[in-house]
């Protein structure tokens, strides 16, 4: 008996996952920067809101006047900026986590849905979901958070809004394709309702492009929050988010320029990682590409 | 003795970009406890549509009938669809979920149905009744995994899950090797036996047909044209498509015979000829073959054919 036997696809995918070097590295990147983010209290040097006029725009430690117990330097009101990105790291992969999950949980559930059943729920999700594509993104979040106002669970309604569409339409079309298959027939020749095979037929057949999508997308939604928060509409101070550090930087920037470069070094060193290995996984997905 | 099954001027039609097509018409047909029906018929002579959409499976279908009765009353497709009537698709190799193991397929139907106990151990009941050795072992194989034989017995065993009275075969044998093929006929007589299950077998082999079954309904473009006692239909047909079938057959008894081919090919569902279907083809054509035919009682049986008296 060959020895793959008992292996389930996801196993399969995370071996050839694992020996793909540069997608392999960007997820255990991603994987400390989380534990960096569940740690902060622990890890962070200082307290990220403590400031202190008399260390305004510190300079880095290898820079003159710089000193080791602020390693990355202060900002303009001479915060740490090393414990601020520690702690905005939370705010950053937090939302871009936890909106992408809430998004592919509601955009899937719908697309299957549409998809399986077709007809007017499908029409109806379906021009919704044409008619928030057909919005900008950054217009239709600034249009929304200004609305609604800024803050921590705006901001997460607002992202989710737009972004469950991208799982709904990649989850409707792998479920056209699914519902025609011998095995959907087959079930219901065994006297399985509508629901138990969108269930369990349809959906396990369809979430690997669904997952593959969905860490994609989180790259996008780290700048969507980003560029909220660079704008002011994300979430308040005294929580620190990487977009928000860029932003304070702005004023400083001749005077200070690592109080805007750290955190955009952060948010660009994440969100390549994030790609990367979501290319590797669709890569680790799809038996074609694998070699 | 009330046949199981009873279908009654079955007739089914599929919308098409050229309008209704006729896939099935007119079909009766019974089911008797405890038999086994075999339906033969080229590709596209409406046995799989007779029976998916008795059971309610061609959504897309319009169906007219006189009547459709299990046991004697109305059907419910969704109700002893699984239950009581199972059906194993044509294709085994498609009709297992591919990603999902052998085990999580069998369980399911027993959930789907809320049959109660260790729903592990039926199913490894199940697999070890179809003949799959190693049965705890094979619960975590996927499809994929199995061959072309085994994933038929996995189709088998999911359509026994719920012990039916009914289980209609779909080619079962198809795309299977012929020391396979014997396997999985052998498998279905001793699941019929033992559960004293009837059993519907369609196929496009007469051979098979003839080794495993008590009656044969004969199917030609949408119709039945002969229907009688199995050793009756394979000795002496009373149509002449069934004579025509069994004369392009090589027999065992006289290997030398000439195989002689029916001329011509089976119309396109929507350009059926108005009277007999069968005419243009037919050797035996007449004058009365321009009218449409009836299935006229013959002994021991019934033959959609002008002649059949005759013959």
């Amino acid at each position: 008996m060959s020895a793959s036997l008992a292996l389930s696809p996801g196993t399969l995918a995370f071996r050839h996952f694992r020996r793909d070097p540069l997608a392999f590295a960007c997820a255990l990147f991603l994987l400390m920067v989380a534990l960096i983010a569940i740690a902060a209290p622990a890890i962070a040097p200082h307290d990220p809101a403590d400031a202190d006029l008399l260390r305004r725009l510190q300079p880095p430690v290898w820079m003159s006047g710089g000193d080791w117990s602020y390693p990355l330097g202060c900002d303009g009101l001479g915060r740490d900026i090393l414990s601020r990105l520690i702690y905005g790291a939370r705010i950053s992969l937090g939302i871009g986590v936890f909106v992408v999950a809430l998004a592919t949980v509601i955009g899937a559930t719908l697309g299957v849905l549409a998809g399986f059943v077709r007809g007017l729920p499908d029409a109806l999700l379906s021009r919704i979901a044409d008619i928030l594509l057909g919005f900008p993104y950054l217009v239709f979040a600034i249009g929304l958070m200004g609305m609604m106002g800024p803050g921590l669970s705006n901001i997460i309604i607002t992202l989710v809004l737009k972004e469950w569409v991208v799982a709904f339409r990649v989850a409707r079309g792998e479920t056209l394709a699914a519902r025609e298959q011998d095995y959907v027939e087959a079930a219901r020749a065994i006297g399985c309702r509508r629901a138990r095979i969108m269930r369990d037929e349809v959906m396990p057949n369809i979430l690997s492009p669904v997952v593959v999508v969905a860490t994609i997308r989180m790259a996008n939604v780290i700048i969507m929050e980003a560029s909220l928060s660079f704008l002011g509409l994300g979430v308040q101070p005294p929580a620190v988010s990487w977009g928000g550090m860029v932003a304070d930087g702005r004023d400083v920037l001749a005077g200070g320029w690592w109080v805007s470069t750290f955190p955009g070094l952060a948010i660009m060193l994440v969100v390549i990682a994030a790609n990367l290995a979501s290319q590797g996984l669709r890569e680790a997905f799809d038996p074609r590409l694998r070699q | 003795m009330t046949p199981l099954l009873s279908i009654r001027a079955l007739r089914v039609r599929f919308p098409t970009p050229a309008g209704l097509v006729d896939a099935v018409n007119a079909v009766d047909l019974d089911v008797f406890p405890g038999e086994c029906l075999g339906v033969v018929g080229e590709s596209g002579s409406g046995k799989s549509a007779t029976f998916l959409a008795t059971l309610g499976l061609l959504p897309s279908a319009t169906i007219r009938t006189d009547g459709i009765f299990w046991k004697g009353r109305g059907l419910d497709p969704d109700a002893l669809r699984g239950r009581e009537i199972a059906l194993t698709l044509q294709n085994a190799l498609t009709a297992l979920n591919p990603a999902l193991r052998i085990g999580t397929q069998i369980e399911e139907t027993l959930a789907a149905h809320d049959q109660g106990g260790n729903r592990r151990d039926r199913a490894i009941a199940l697999l070890r009744r179809v003949g799959i050795p190693d049965p705890a072992r094979r619960l975590y194989a996927y499809p994929h995994e199995l061959s072309g034989g085994m994933r038929q017995r996995a189709m088998i065993a999911i359509a026994l899950a719920c012990a039916p009275h009914l289980l209609i075969a779909d080619e079962p044998t198809t795309a299977l090797d012929v020391t396979v093929q014997a396997q999985v006929l052998d498998l279905l007589r001793t699941l019929r036996a033992e559960q004293g299950m009837s059993l519907v077998l369609i196929t496009h082999n007469l051979a098979v047909a003839a080794g495993n079954c008590d009656r044969i309904a004969v199917m030609y473009a949408g119709e039945i044209v002969e229907t009688g006692p199995a050793a009756r239909v394979l000795t002496t047909p009373r149509h002449p498509y069934t004579t025509g079938l069994l004369r392009s057959h090589p027999s065992l008894d006289d290997p030398e015979a000439p195989l002689l081919p029916i001329p011509g090919r089976i119309p396109d569902p929507g350009a059926w000829p108005s009277g007999c279907r069968f005419a243009p083809r037919c050797s035996r054509h007449v004058a009365a073959c321009e009218a449409p035919q009836t299935l006229r009682v013959v002994p021991d049986g019934a033959a959609r054919c002008c002649q059949a008296g005759i013959a």
